[in-house]
């Protein structure tokens, strides 16, 4: 199973521009697009879900082209956007026979199966007969979660997944996401690098549109080696240092202050070089000094 | 795993209308809209001597007119239900296509809507049961509700096009506006863009269907991609709107209405006049089954002609008094017509279910709404109609010898007086 995009473009009315062009393929594991807001992860995500269509470029997901063959695409999809609503009046069990059924899946006793097998996925099997609109977030997340697994899908595609969650929701939405890793495409929008972090095999930081980085978590890191640098200093000297540098951290540390760096070369006083993390290298791609014509 | 089923049928269609139904049932808004459509029924069903037609007839005006708005707004807001509930991504990134669901989306709502017509009838044949103590002509509210069941079919689907097309409920609600002009605008609109009449049922179902598939077409189109449109919606679309055009040529064509055409028979009637020891206007029109019944098909009767409006209050108890007149003097050669001088050609059905009728009540379908009752069809302007009822009393050669107006027509001793002086001066 694997999704191509080539030169993939989305022209908004009024002539904003979601998409320049991108190009991407990913295959089986869990892929995560990183990016500020406006990046263009949800245009993208939209338009493999089947619900925009491209202005220019091509899109394919498992061989179907996502522009003329939206049926069979969506046959493999399984999709929880960003911002999303339930009918709070159904309960779990009805909301995903619902989905079921908007799956097509026509056998009552087979949807009921894979109803129960989802509901115990996402661990809401005592919450089975609640109305949606009697849940937490963290457990109508999961729901919507529960939705987007039920035809066993190939891609499944999550926008957001741990936004606006508490701590302990978040790991259990991030763990569900390893779980489900396999012979299967899992694409992730977040903006919390953590999430990438603890999950995903391969990952792409979009902004403005553009991609600015392709490959594994290893490899993010490994475009800012030797380029983070942490300097010890004294408090009050800390608004005359910052000035002019890609800041990735500040700590306090006793009476002293550490100042965290990326750069190409490092002239502040005592400043050592520093194990590269996801945040060093997220935030050195997202710096403004490239050229995004 | 706690108790839980699934939705019923291997159809999807079947299924989705099922979840409709389902979320409708639970919803405040809905059980609210059946309460309150059962408080109107019991409002206006009620009112001792009316009969179970007067009743059933109240009941239907109160549901096209006024549940009838209701429903307009319902639709226009389950047009865009996904927006409002952001559910729009999650249900619209499934593969089940459009046309199924805009349909059982619709089938959903409109059942939903003909429970709450359910509770409105059923509450109207209560407070008529409570009134009238009997359940004798409870097929005339069979009747209304299915009249108001197309009606309320046929402004669901204007609402709910209107509101998917545009991706608006204000475009949706668009469709009160029209509501509100067939309410306002009898005096001024061709009866044949009423819908709640019954004559127009047909054309108006079919515009229904129409819409239904028009909406099944083209909302969110570009959802389909390349695969091709469902049939029924797509061969449905054109065979409807033929089909509808076809009912309404035949409606213009063929029905008196002074805004469209006149019918030269209906002229003729016209032109008759009443006069006392004059023979008596004649006519031709149809009775409860459609067969046409004349003046001239009861030779040698003392007729009671009795010319009544379903909207007037005292419309039940004209046809109450017309039952007993023939029960008491029928076997003597007394002969009850009653005349339905109404725009909706079915109202007459309605009474005489409800009524239980034995004499024929005949629907005078040159009726169009004026503010004199005289200007409301050729008929009723041949026998100088000024009250509703008013029944004209003729001898054995049908000449005019009476012509009671308004309460004088509803007092029993009054008409029985009539009746007694016409037997005595000719017993046979």
């Amino acid at each position: 199973m694997d999704v191509r995009v080539a030169g993939l473009r989305k022209e908004y009315e009024g002539g904003v521009v979601g998409l320049h062009g991108v190009d991407l393929e990913i295959n089986d594991g869990i892929f995560a697009l990183l990016g500020p807001n406006g990046a263009g992860k949800s245009t993208l995500m939209s338009i493999l879900a089947t619900l925009l269509d491209p202005t220019r470029g091509t899109a394919t997901v498992g061989g179907f082209d996502v522009r003329t063959q939206k049926e069979q695409v969506r046959s493999i999809l399984g999709y929880l956007p960003q911002d999303f609503g339930l009918y709070p009046s159904l309960t779990v069990f009805e909301t995903l026979d619902y989905i079921g059924l908007l799956y097509n899946m026509r056998d009552p006793a087979e949807r009921r199966r894979r109803i129960e097998e989802v509901i115990s996925q996402v661990n809401l099997t005592a919450e089975a007969s609640k109305p949606v609109g009697q849940l937490s977030g963290g457990m109508k997340q999961r729901v919507g979660l529960a939705q987007a697994l039920i035809n066993s899908p190939k891609l499944i595609i999550v926008d957001e997944p741990t936004a606006g969650l508490d701590p302990e929701e978040r790991i259990r939405v991030r763990s569900l996401l390893a779980e489900l890793g396999g012979e299967r495409v899992i694409l992730l929008s977040t903006h919390l690098i953590e999430d990438v972090a603890a999950v995903a095999d391969r990952i792409a930081v979009l902004y403005k549109g553009r991609i600015r980085f392709v490959g594994t978590g290893d490899e993010m890191r490994d475009a800012v080696r030797g380029k983070v640098w942490e300097a010890e200093m004294e408090p009050t000297a800390l608004r005359e240092a910052r000035k002019g540098w890609v800041e990735t951290g500040l700590q306090r540390i006793g009476s002293k202050a550490l100042l965290r760096v990326v750069a190409e070369n490092c002239d502040l006083p005592h400043a050592r070089s520093a194990e590269p993390t996801l945040d060093d290298a997220y935030i050195w791609l997202m710096r403004g000094d490239q050229d995004d014509a | 795993m706690p108790d839980t089923r699934t939705l019923g049928s291997r159809l999807p269609v079947l299924g989705l209308v099922s979840a409709e139904l389902r979320m409708g049932v639970r919803a405040p808004g809905v059980r609210l809209l059946a309460f309150g459509a059962a408080l109107m029924g019991w409002s206006v069903g009620g009112g001792a001597g009316r009969g179970s037609g007067a009743s059933a007839y109240a009941a239907g005006e109160a549901a096209w007119q006024w549940l009838g708005l209701v429903i307009i707004l319902w639709f226009s807001l389950t047009a865009v239900r996904d927006h409002a509930a952001r559910t729009t991504a999650i249900f619209w990134s499934k593969p089940q296509p459009t046309e199924r669901i805009v349909l059982a989306r619709f089938a959903g709502t409109l059942g939903l809507a003909l429970l709450a017509l359910l509770a409105l009838f059923i509450g109207a044949a209560a407070s008529h049961l409570r009134a009238a103590g009997s359940l004798a002509g409870f097929g005339a509210f069979g009747i209304q509700y299915l009249r108001a069941a197309w009606v309320l079919a046929f402004a669901g689907a204007l609402a709910y096009a209107l509101g998917m097309l545009a991706n608006s409920a204000i475009a949706g609600a668009l469709a009160a506006l029209y509501w509100v002009l067939t309410l306002a605008g009898r005096d001024y609109l061709a009866k044949v863009y009423f819908p709640a009449y019954t004559q127009n049922a047909v054309t108006y179902l079919l515009l229904a269907g129409a819409l239904v598939c028009l909406t099944a077409l083209f909302h969110q189109r570009r959802r389909r991609g390349a695969a091709p449109a469902a049939l029924w919606a797509s061969v449905g679309l054109p065979l409807l709107l033929l089909g509808f055009g076809l009912s309404l040529r035949h409606s213009l064509l063929t029905e008196h209405d002074p805004m469209v055409r006149t019918s030269q028979i209906l002229d003729t009637m016209q032109r008759q006049t009443l006069s006392l020891r004059e023979r008596s206007p004649g006519f031709t029109l149809p009775g409860q089954g459609g067969a046409p019944v004349s003046l001239s098909d009861y030779p040698g009767k003392v007729l009671l002609v009795a010319l009544w409006s379903p909207a007037s209050p005292d419309a039940g108890l004209v046809l109450t008094r017309l039952a007993d007149m023939q029960a008491r003097y029928g076997a003597r050669g007394v002969q009850p017509v009653a005349v339905c001088i109404s725009e909706d050609q079915g109202a007459a059905t309605t009474f005489a279910v409800g009524h239980g009728t034995a004499y024929p009540i005949v629907s005078d379908w040159g009726a169009h709404f004026a503010a004199k009752p005289a200007d409301m069809s050729p008929v009723a302007a041949a026998h100088e109609l000024t009250d509703f009822p008013t029944i004209v009393v003729t001898d054995r050669r049908r000449r005019v010898r009476e012509v009671l107006r308004g309460t004088e027509a509803l007092d029993p001793d009054r008409l029985s007086r009539s009746v007694e002086a016409r037997l005595q001066e000719e017993p046979r």
